[in-house]
């Protein structure tokens, strides 16, 4: 007969496997450095990531000014269209919401 | 009964226009330009030649300036859809939520990291694991286009969903019905393959104007071998793909394609109009007049495209608001008159419905829902959509599409020699603006070719707006676009800087 639990067992260990190698390629594919494919230590470590983004930042040269750009923008967006243009019309719980729409498409035709 | 101003909806869908027109200009250049710096990348790691990695840093630089203006655009459509189109948005449910919040969270995330490691990771990673985040990040933005395309196919085509009268909502009953539709499908690929030839188009534009003054030669020479056989490829594929999408509005959306080929009255062995001038003001109603100045057409070739045989029927805009031909599913077609009768049946069931549910009422609307929309109409003309923006839309698209086409095998067959004919070069450069017209025109052809429909036979723009005050909606749209023109005007000076600066030494 065919043996359900062996093969969920099964699974889960191919899964498990699976798994852990995502894993540990996920960071080493973050965190390899230059040198080879072994992942260091030192660098496997939350420091090393924000130092890495940290470096990356300060080298930035015209990556400074496209920042500038897309911060004003986020701020136009967010602030000023959002909260002074483009508010969302409907308004209220979901309820109130669901019967103006009702009442809006039952009265249009 | 409340009309809707109709200027209220014009200005409603300018400045989506405008805003999804804007919001086009950064998309196909980032998924395009991004595959092509991956392949130069690729052969870096490969040969490892410092020249393809400065090669390669040029152009992601490129790519840099133009995600960086890209992003957010889009974010202002979403608010648009709360604030301008709010039944839509409440109408639609998580059909459109659901897409977008995978796109947000899966895609985004995504690219935010790659593209750190992209732009950072030069120094600081292995060759191959930097050429995999460059890979990543190029598919998270692929990825992210599939599933807005998702969205933007369930207008189209809505499938996957059922109506639910008691919240006035489309729920979702199959999410790979809607992510998998066909219509996705051939959006996604044509939309993506076209974009690849925008970018191709851009690098062989700018290497040719390097190439006119004089500068980076080597460089330039070595972008265009690859733009062009990549672009050759990518303007293959954009035109199998846009032959598959024809074919899908030929099932889905004949009014789309009868107002694309300027069909008033249908037949068998239709012709295929290759070019052609409209008669300014035919009426549907009289397509005995030849809505043609002059046209240049194919045989048969839109009864082939639409069902596979040269002596297919196809309907024209007379035929389909008229009714009584036999579709392809075997039934007889209702005419525009009876299928608003139904779609008002449906929207008098909604609202005996919303006044205390009984079970026959449900039925009534469940039985007449494919129509809901139709109960919208006050006549049946309101289904057509302006046929001359389609028409020369679609004739723009496809005829840049073999100029492409044409331009990128030349390119290869030329080879270096290329670097000594100035007016070619000149022309060259000149064609990045017009791959920026085919590809805006290939969404006039999608987007104008199905009004009246903001969600095909469900919901015409005059439900889906909202009752706002014409006058904030012109507001909002001028000040959209001086918004706009301000930050394309400082796109285009940073590109034109950087593209001026050049590539790194080992370039040179
Ligand atoms: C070469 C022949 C081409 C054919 C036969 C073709 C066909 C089509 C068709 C039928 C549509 C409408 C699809 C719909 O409404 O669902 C479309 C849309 C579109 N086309 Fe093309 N096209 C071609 C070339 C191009 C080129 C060269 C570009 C851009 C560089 C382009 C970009 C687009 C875009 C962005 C859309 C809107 C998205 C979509 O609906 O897929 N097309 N095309």
């Amino acid at each position: 007969m065919y043996d359900v639990r062996c093969t969920i067992e099964k699974f889960a260990r191919v899964a498990r496997g699976f798994g852990e190698a995502v894993a540990n390629g996920v960071l080493a594919f973050f965190l390899a450095p230059e040198q080879g494919s072994r992942v260091q230590c030192e660098t496997m470590s939350i420091r090393g990531i924000c130092k890495f983004y940290r470096d990356g930042f300060q080298r930035m040269t015209l990556g400074r000014t496209l920042w500038c750009i897309i911060l004003l923008k986020l701020v136009i967006i967010f602030v000023v269209l959002r909260v002074f243009f483009m508010t969302p019309y409907l308004q209220g719980t979901d309820e109130q919401k669901s019967r103006a729409v009702a009442e809006e498409l039952t009265n249009r035709n | 009964m409340e009309p809707i101003d109709t200027s209220l909806i014009d200005w409603s869908r300018a400045q989506f226009a405008l805003t999804a027109m804007y919001h086009w200009i950064f998309v196909p250049l980032t998924l395009g330009l991004g595959l092509i710096m991956c392949i130069m990348e690729a052969i870096y790691v490969r040969t490892g030649k410092e020249f393809w990695k400065a090669t390669t840093r040029f152009w992601m630089k490129l790519f840099g300036i133009n995600f960086a203006m890209g992003v957010a655009t889009g974010i202002i459509l979403e608010f648009e859809f709360g604030t301008n189109w709010s039944n839509y948005s409440w109408f639609v449910g998580d059909i459109f939520g659901a897409p977008l919040a995978v796109e947000g969270i899966v895609a985004f995330f995504l690219e935010a990291t790659f593209i750190a490691l992209m732009f950072f990771g030069w120094d600081k990673l292995g060759k191959k694991t930097h050429l995999l985040s460059t890979w990543m990040t190029v598919l998270g933005a692929t990825f992210s286009a599939w599933w807005i395309l998702v969205a933007n196919s369930w207008m189209q085509y809505p499938v996957g969903m059922e109506f639910n009268p008691e919240t006035v909502r489309s729920e979702m009953v199959s999410f790979a019905a809607v992510a998998l539709s066909p219509v996705a499908i051939t959006k996604f690929l044509h939309t993506v393959t076209s974009s690849w030839v925008l970018g191709a188009v851009f690098v062989v534009g700018v290497s040719a104007w390097y190439m006119l003054r004089g500068r980076h030669t080597d460089f330039a020479h070595a972008s265009i071998r690859v733009a062009s056989l990549f672009g050759l490829i990518a303007a293959l594929l954009t035109a199998a793909t846009g032959h598959q999408s024809g074919v899908d509005i030929a099932r889905h959306q004949p009014m789309k394609l009868a107002a694309a080929e300027g069909l008033y009255e249908g037949g068998t062995h239709v012709g295929l109009v290759g070019v052609g001038l409209l008669k300014p003001g035919v009426n549907w109603a009289h397509p005995e007049e030849d809505p043609f100045l002059f046209k240049i057409e194919i045989p048969c070739g839109l009864s082939m495209l639409a069902t596979n045989t040269p002596d297919g029927y196809v309907p024209g805009i007379k035929n389909l608001l008229e009714g009584g031909y036999v579709g392809e599913d075997g039934l007889k077609a209702p005419s525009a008159e009876q299928k608003m009768a139904f779609g008002r049946k449906a929207i008098d069931a909604l609202r005996d419905c919303k006044r205390g549910t009984d079970g026959e009422q449900t039925e009534i609307l469940r039985e007449n829902f494919p129509y809901f929309g139709y109960g919208y109409l006050k006549t049946p003309e309101e289904l057509v959509p302006p046929v001359a923006a389609t028409f020369y839309s679609f004739r723009v698209m496809v005829i840049l599409g073999g100029y492409f086409l044409a331009l990128f095998a030349g390119l290869l067959l030329v080879g270096k020699r290329i670097a000594a004919w100035k007016p070619a070069l000149l022309m060259i450069l000149l064609s990045i603006p017009l791959a920026y017209a085919a590809s805006e025109a290939g969404w006039i052809v999608a987007e104008v070719g199905r009004q009246p429909w903001a969600i095909q036979d469900l919901l015409p723009n005059c439900a889906a707006v909202s009752k706002l005050s014409v006058c904030s909606v012109q507001t909002t749209f001028w000040i959209f676009a001086v918004l706009f023109t301000v930050l394309l005007v400082a796109e285009l000076c940073i590109m034109l800087r950087a593209i001026a600066a050049g590539p790194e030494k080992e370039c040179a």
